[in-house]
């Protein structure tokens, strides 16, 4: 009798173990762990782990890379499409994010080359403003002409930021944005961490130049304390 | 720190390189580095510009802001499905508890032994195979995050034992050397005062042999000496005796005033 009682106490403790780990499991894996298992057993669990942690960040990516937000949400599914496709190409001693930017990053460059020989219509740029978002998190409603001086100097950057080759918007995307280290996006570039820094500083410079220079009477107040100290230095 | 300032001339000042700046801007630099550089930017207007536009860029990159939105179809379904699941769980839940409240009590004893065996069998499996995944996957991750530490571990091993050998090598090398260099040492003073001791024999030899070919030659000179002063005084006292017989024969024939005595 006091065996079967142990035997039932194990039995329950075992199934509610069995559930508590398999549930706790799913939520507490690394991305490297959950990668193996998509890799190995082709988990949709771990997968669909991955995508909800990794979705907002390469969307955001996306967008900015090809400043437009449909575009960067179309891009952004494919680059999940594609991790699964080539879920047998990831080594497990390798960072499971390195890998994952390099897919998003490549399918970007890929885009932005089609878009080169074949340039569609122009931007519309109120699809680009991020302060549009869905009306149910919006908290406080700035006043028209604070969204409308908002909504400028976000067209500015963003333009500025388009204007920029592919090798130095990446690295100025992944740094401010996405606030990669620069050795981590050495490693998602494959190239030296000096070179990344030097891109940056280069990718900074040309920067405030536009913001400042290229875009004519739209001078934003991001450029006029610049103006008076260029005068005092000179 | 490097010696040039981006895009200005190399003068007595060092000034750190964009790159560096780069690092320091992003916080991305060690503490007393950090430290040291806001010092030089507090000192230095070339620098103290620069890094200012770059951190007004990097102010002007904050206006743009994109916010990720999940994908419409995700929007569409969901919310009804979430609706209609929850009032699903809705119904169940209060099925469950009136079938619980009017439901007679099972026997509980016969239920537990019927679903002992096979739960039994089933969770065992399953557990055997989730702790297998579980392992495999936590071994890789421990693989993959120590496996930088474990190579410079190694290297560091087969450094330190590459050294120690190299160096016991070397010592054992080096006493080696010192015998070979003693036995050639040691034989060669051997050599050397055996041909010493050769020569001087033939040295000797050569003496001796001189010596009495100078005493031979010697005696023979003087055997020569004594013969030829021996048939020089033989020849003397024939010359004489000829001398006296040919005075004796001759007879000066005197014309007409010969007198014989």
């Amino acid at each position: 009798m006091d065996d079967l009682n142990v035997l039932n106490g194990f039995s329950r403790r075992a199934m509610k173990n069995s559930i508590l780990s398999t549930v706790t499991s799913l939520f507490s894996m690394t991305d490297e762990q959950a990668m193996w298992r998509v890799r190995t057993q082709d988990d949709p669990h771990a997968f669909a782990q991955l995508v909800r942690r990794w979705e907002a960040p390469i969307q955001r990516l996306c967008c900015r890379m090809l400043s437009d937000v449909h575009k960067g949400q179309d891009l952004a599914q494919d680059t999940f499409s594609r991790l699964f496709a080539r879920r047998k190409d990831y080594q497990p001693n390798g960072r499971f994010s390195t890998f994952l930017w390099r897919i998003a990053l490549n399918l970007c460059y890929d885009e932005l080359r089609r878009l080169k020989r074949r340039p569609e219509s122009p931007l519309d740029p109120e699809t680009l403003e991020g302060d549009d978002a869905l009306p149910q998190f919006a908290v406080v409603e700035p006043s028209p002409d604070a969204l409308l001086v908002r909504r400028e100097q976000s067209e500015l950057v963003r333009q500025a930021v388009a204007h920029l080759s592919e090798a130095y918007r990446t690295v100025v995307i992944l740094r401010h944005y996405e606030n990669l280290k620069f050795r981590e996006i050495a490693e998602v570039l494959g190239i030296p961490e000096g070179t990344v820094k030097s891109r940056m500083a280069e990718a900074l410079t040309q920067l405030h130049r536009n913001l400042c220079h290229n875009f004519g009477n739209q001078e934003s107040t991001l450029c006029k304390t610049t103006r008076l100290e260029e005068r005092l230095v000179l | 720190m490097q010696n040039h300032a981006p895009g200005r001339e190399a003068g007595s000042v060092i000034h750190p390189s964009a790159e560096d700046w780069m690092a320091y801007l992003y916080d991305e630099l060690p503490r007393p580095a950090q430290a040291s550089f806001s010092a030089h930017l507090r000192g230095c207007d070339q620098c103290q510009g620069q890094v200012a536009r770059w951190q007004r860029a990097t102010e002007g990159l904050a206006h743009w802001k994109v916010k990720s939105h999940p994908p419409d179809f995700t929007v569409a379904w969901e919310q009804p499905v979430l609706k209609w699941g929850l009032a699903a769980l809705v119904v169940l839940g209060l099925g469950f508890q009136i079938g619980r409240v009017s439901a007679p009590a099972p026997d509980l004893e016969s239920l537990r032994i019927a679903l002992e065996q096979p739960l039994r069998a089933t969770l065992a499996a399953e557990i055997k195979e989730q702790v297998h995944d579980e392992l495999k996957a936590d071994w890789m991750a421990a693989v993959r995050d120590n496996s930088h530490a474990l190579n410079t571990e190694f290297r560091r091993e087969l450094r330190v034992g590459l050294g120690q050998w190299m160096s016991k090598a070397v010592a054992v090398a080096n006493s080696d050397s010192q015998r070979l260099l003693l036995e050639f040492s040691e034989g060669y003073r051997a050599d050397r005062q055996q041909d010493h001791q050769v020569i001087l024999t033939l040295f000797d030899r050569a003496e001796q042999r001189r010596q009495s070919d100078h005493f031979n030659l010697r005696r023979a000179v003087e055997t020569v000496a004594l013969v030829a002063d021996d048939k020089f005084q033989r020849t003397e006292t024939e010359l004489g005796q000829l001398a006296s017989y040919t005075h004796a024969n001759f007879v000066p024939t005197l014309p007409n005033n010969t007198s014989n005595p």
